[in-house]
């Protein structure tokens, strides 16, 4: 499974980042560079989990509101900003759905599904696919985030730690306790 | 059980579509309201938030007081250029040379600027306006880098920059252009595959700020920070890691004769050392003896035995009591045994044997046999007992000397160890004094050149500081434009006066008026009109104005009349400095 290089951040990216935090709080017009470099990072996010452009585009404005409000309160520990940023665009899609009612999309390629399966399962793949999807529909909402996190945007546990608070050994091991779960339920089908 | 809805291989959004739905300025507009109505819903917030708006204004201003280099420049009296010029080169025959590539879209490439900066592009950068991916096609890069006043005056590119409402002069440390063609057309870049740039430029330090210019809003967006890689520096560095290289333990060496003079000045080994020459001499005493193992007579062999006079032949006299074992293959002539043989002599041969030759007196007659010398009895109990006395005595003196040979190298081993860490601490001690001191030295010579250059004129000064500083300054662009690497700086106390003429070899009603400031390298522009407030900038190297093409330079008499004196069009960078005396 290949890991999305675009959620990783290098020590030096983080400070430099961290500075152009300082600078919104000292100005809220300066949190442009921060809107600018995010909005697509947040509107993939949001969009990942809405499967609906427009109200995508109402969350991720929201979201931004939100950080931008709050961002007196935001303490740099050395973690990306994205985090923060992505923990609020997470918690902000779930109050839209809590609101609107609507089922929660889960938006992959047939790919990531195959990235779910050992590879020598791949070439029954077609055989599998329902019941594969039969097993994700059994997962409850955390469970689906992490394996959506890990598994359909490739993120790294280091940051899907730092979105959902959590130790990284934590999600690690949780993602592979709801892995076995998958195999289980496959067995079973 | 969460109830879900999945969307398979759906519709992929590119970045051309999020992107238009991006628009700060309403979101900001958006959330400065919603901010504002929040604190209108009654008095009391209203009033906190009056308050906090209060303090914090008296904050920035006594921030701003205690910050010299980001003092606001006066905006309200004067139109600022880039609102009427925006990019508009003031000289229609005069550009600043750009340098142009080739490159293949489906490869990219490394090209390296005039000024040896380097531009690396990926694969697939580029992408048309309707945001299609550019492929197997050759792109045309124009690489246009903004070094000096001069060159922003013939750019026409506005250098204020707007933080907030309040207007800010740029001080440059590099400025480049980047822009993509096919054939006429201009095209765009991939965000997705941004530009990496290494921009060569002479300003050394980290307070530059990195922004590229939105040329639809028409203003400077900020866009963080470069990274500096300071070339004096590292080429410092490694001037002194060549001349000072780190020590390593191994290098350290210590001679013989060094060694032999500390080891001297321990008792102990001086003690040993006597002991070995002492076993030394001993075991050459016990070697001159030099007894042979003895043998004993076979008493089934064939000997014979010696009548020696001692008087007569005392060097026989070992061979008194040895009996004579016919070597292999020797038998004694029975002619030879009632002879009277007058002369004896015994040669060693090989291995235990011996050769005798016997011969006689008045007589040429000789006869020789092998034989081996062997003892019988009791003389040879007492010759094997003599043996092996000396032979333990010889044992036991190389024992010793091998264990006094031993403690000797010991010391000596202990010794060198210690001379070696002794010399390695000192060795680095001594490399870290002459680093120190050529660092002391380079900031003293560094603080020597800084006086002088304050002490020379404008011009020099900035010659030395280009020769003095290189550095590179690394950026990534996602967008083809223009960049610049640039610091807020204040403009310096400035001078208000209502214009009442302006002659620009004729009487004109409006001009573009520039402060050059040399130092800082950057300009600020405006257009100074009749009966409008201008600002005249104290710490401006020079103030030129441009009208119709060409440029005048402002003579300082009348604040209220703007005089100036025309050169002309300059038809090359040149001509402009020389007019400008940069």
């Amino acid at each position: 499974m290949n890991i999305n290089p675009q959620y990783h951040k290098t020590k030096e990216q983080i400070y430099s980042e961290q500075q152009l935090v300082e600078y919104a709080k000292a100005n809220s017009k300066d949190f442009k560079p921060l809107y600018n470099q995010y909005y697509e990072i947040v509107f993939r996010f949001v969009f990942q989990r809405t499967g609906n452009e427009n109200l995508t585009s109402e969350v991720v404005s929201n979201v931004f509101f939100k950080v931008l409000r709050n961002l007196h309160k935001y303490e740099f520990r050395g973690l990306p900003f994205s985090s923060w940023v992505l923990r609020i665009a997470h918690n902000e899609t779930f109050k839209a759905f809590r609101k609107s009612k609507d089922k929660r999309v889960v938006r992959l390629e047939t790919e990531h599904l195959q990235n779910l399966i050992s590879e020598d399962a791949n070439s029954y793949f077609e055989e599998l696919k329902p019941a594969l999807l039969k097993a994700l529909k059994t997962l409850k909402g955390d469970d689906m985030q992490l394996i959506e996190m890990r598994f359909f945007e490739g993120r790294p546990f280091k940051e899907m730690a730092d979105i959902l608070e959590k130790k990284e050994s934590a999600v690690k091991m949780k993602v592979y306790r709801i892995l076995e779960k998958l195999k289980n339920s496959l067995r079973k089908n | 059980m969460t109830d879900y809805k999945f969307d398979i291989d759906g519709k992929q959004l590119s970045s051309e579509e999020i992107q238009k739905r991006k628009d700060f300025n309403a979101f900001h507009k958006k959330f400065q309201a919603q901010s504002k109505a929040f604190y209108q819903q009654n008095w009391f917030w209203k009033s906190t938030g009056l308050a906090s708006v209060i303090i914090v204004s008296l904050f920035m201003m006594i921030s701003s007081g205690k910050n010299n280099s980001k003092n606001p420049v006066d905006n309200k009296t004067f139109e600022i250029v880039n609102e009427k010029l925006f990019i508009k080169p003031p000289f229609k025959n005069l550009r600043v040379k750009a340098d142009a590539f080739e490159v293949d879209a489906n490869k990219g490439g490394t090209f390296k600027s005039r000024f040896g900066s380097i531009i690396k592009i990926p694969a697939f950068a580029f992408s048309r306006k309707n945001g299609k991916t550019i492929k197997d096609q050759t792109v045309e890069i124009r690489f246009t880098e903004y070094k000096d006043v001069a060159d922003q005056i013939i750019s026409g590119i506005p250098m204020t920059y707007d933080s907030a409402g309040t207007k800010y002069m740029f001080s440059s440390a590099g400025m480049v252009e980047i822009r993509g063609f096919i054939g006429d057309s201009s095209i765009n870049l991939n965000s997705q595959e941004p530009i990496q740039i290494e921009m060569q430029s002479a300003y050394s330090g980290t307070e530059y700020n990195f922004y590229c210019l939105n040329e639809e809003e028409k203003s400077w967006d900020y866009l963080g920070k470069d990274s500096v890689v300071n070339h004096a520096e590292e080429a410092f560095k490694k001037q002194i890691q060549e001349k000072y290289p780190e020590i390593q333990k191994k290098d350290i060496q210590i001679s013989n004769k060094q060694l032999e003079a500390r080891l001297q000045r321990i008792p102990e080994y001086k003690k040993r050392k006597k002991r070995k020459f002492q076993i030394l001499q001993d075991l050459r005493q016990l070697n001159a003896i030099s007894l042979t193992k003895p043998i004993k007579a076979d008493k089934e062999k064939e000997k014979f035995s010696l009548d020696i006079l001692e008087k007569e032949n005392p060097e026989l006299v070992s061979y008194k009591d040895v009996q004579f074992e016919l070597a292999f293959g020797e038998s004694i002539n029975p002619k030879h045994t009632n002879q009277n043989w007058n002369n004896v002599d015994i040669k060693k041969g090989e291995d235990n044997e011996v050769l005798i030759t016997f011969s006689k007196l008045n007589s040429n007659q000789k006869i020789q046999y092998k034989a081996i010398p062997v003892l019988d009895g009791k003389a040879f109990e007492n010759a094997h007992k003599a043996y092996l006395t000396n032979v333990n005595n010889i044992n036991k003196k190389r024992n010793e000397l091998k264990k006094v040979t031993q403690q000797i190298k010991y010391l000596q081993r202990e010794i060198k160890t210690k001379s070696i860490d002794k010399a390695f601490i000192q060795a680095k001690l001594d490399r870290t004094k002459r680093i120190a001191f050529a660092q002391l030295e380079r900031r003293n010579k560094d603080e020597l050149a800084r006086l002088e250059q304050r002490a020379t004129v404008q011009k020099i000064q900035l010659q030395n500081k280009k020769t003095q500083e290189k550095v590179t300054r690394y950026f990534s662009a996602s967008n083809f434009g223009v960049f610049n690497c640039d610091k807020a700086i204040a403009t310096g106390a400035n001078k208000k006066s209502t214009i009442t003429n302006i002659k620009f070899q004729e009487e004109v009603n409006e001009v573009v008026v520039i402060d050059v400031f040399q130092q800082a390298n950057g300009i600020y522009s405006c257009i100074a009109m009749k009966k409008k407030v201008l600002n005249q900038y104290a710490n401006s190297t020079i103030t030129i104005g441009i009208s119709k093409n060409q440029i005048g330079i402002l003579n300082h008499t009348s604040k209220e009349e703007l005089n100036f004196t025309v050169k002309g069009v300059p038809k090359s960078k040149a001509q402009l400095m020389e007019w400008l005396e940069l």
